[in-house]
């Protein structure tokens, strides 16, 4: 019985021999070395690099919120804004204030613009409007008594001379 | 020309690195050189498919090399094989009769001299490993790779060497069962 199981034995030996074959794998050792190198790749690499951007604009957009709410309360722009802003041009002939009203016009009030154009009597009553009588030096007083005369200031025509 | 580098410009992946990180890089290396084709075998043992089996190889060198662990392994060999072995196990796929062709088909390139008609039996045989229980084929498989002696395959699978001795024997007892009842069929024939 056992010479007949020999030849088995020596059948099943060469069949384990040839199961997980003994020749070897060209380049298995670069593409294992290859794997750990990209496994060290820097952190700003691939989906890193991804990741980190898109904290960054978590970041921001949590950081803006706030400033946002902010600007949109009812009022902030009044405070950051004055709210009338009045230019003279009193060298002009025809005397010109404007009065510009910036978030009151946004708001919707209806006094938002005027403009005043005239002669020296509006320009003095504006004047005194502005004045505050309540701290009026003596110098200041004999100034308001004082008459302003605003002299019409005259501009020569303009010629336009057409060449040919 | 399409480079085959995976890493384009780059000769050696890891052993360029300078300082401190080269020796390390470069004993790292000296370890994969060592061990990475014994490790294919055992991979290919369990996997029976080579593209499995590499992606096994690779994994295992990955995780030892994250976290230095690596640098601590005093028993190297037995220690990647039995990553690779718990690696491989995972990634076993339903065994088909394709995969036992494709490894049958690298043992035939090996031995060329091989006639056909040994070349038919050793096919029969690789067909009935694949067909043996996992707990049969697993320590004849690893015994198989020629490398590891019944102490280590028992480690490796986490059983007493008296269990890994009795199932090795348990499956060559029935491959020669096999092989008894495929002669009688063909007398009989």
């Amino acid at each position: 019985m056992k010479d007949e199981d020999d030849p088995l034995d020596g059948l099943i030996d060469r069949a384990l021999a040839s199961y997980t074959p003994r020749e070897t794998r060209p380049g298995l050792e670069y593409r294992i070395l290859a794997s750990v190198t990209a496994e060290r790749l820097p952190w700003f690499s691939g989906w890193r690099l991804a990741g980190a951007v898109a904290a960054a604009a978590l970041l921001l957009a949590l950081a803006a919120v706030p400033a946002w709410l902010r600007f949109m309360q009812p009022g902030a722009g009044e405070a950051r804004h004055p709210a009338v802003a009045v230019m003279e041009h009193p060298a002009q002939p025809l005397s010109e204030s404007v009065a510009v009203a910036g978030p009151a016009q946004r708001t919707g009030t209806p006094a938002a613009a005027s403009v005043a154009m005239g002669t020296g009597g509006l320009a003095r009553a504006k004047l005194e409007r502005r004045a505050q009588p309540a701290s009026r030096a003596a110098t200041e007083e004999t100034l308001a008594a004082e008459p302003i005369e605003l002299k019409p200031i005259t501009i020569a025509p303009i010629y336009i001379r057409v060449l040919n | 020309m399409p480079d085959a580098n995976p890493i384009q410009g780059r000769e050696e992946p890891v052993r360029e690195e300078a300082g401190e990180g080269a020796s390390r890089a470069g004993s790292f290396a000296a370890l994969v050189e060592r061990h990475s084709q014994f490790i294919f075998r055992i991979a290919l043992a369990i996997t029976r498919h080579a593209s499995d089996a590499e992606d096994v190889v690779q994994e295992t060198f990955l995780q030892v090399y994250r976290g230095d662990r690596w640098k601590r392994i005093e028993d190297e060999r037995g220690y990647l094989a039995r990553v690779a072995w718990r690696l491989a196990v995972r990634q076993q796929r339903p065994r088909k009769r394709e995969q036992e062709l494709l490894v049958e088909q690298q043992s035939r390139q090996a031995n060329p001299e091989e006639s056909a008609m040994d070349r038919q039996l050793e096919s029969w045989l690789h067909e009935r490993i694949g067909a043996l229980p996992e707990k049969l084929r697993q320590p004849l498989a690893l015994l198989a790779v020629g490398d590891l002696k019944l102490v280590e395959i028992a480690e490796m699978l986490g059983l007493p060497e008296g269990t890994v001795r009795r199932r090795v024997y348990t499956a060559r007892q029935k491959l020669r069962q096999d092989l008894l009842e495929q002669r009688r069929e063909a007398d009989e024939g």
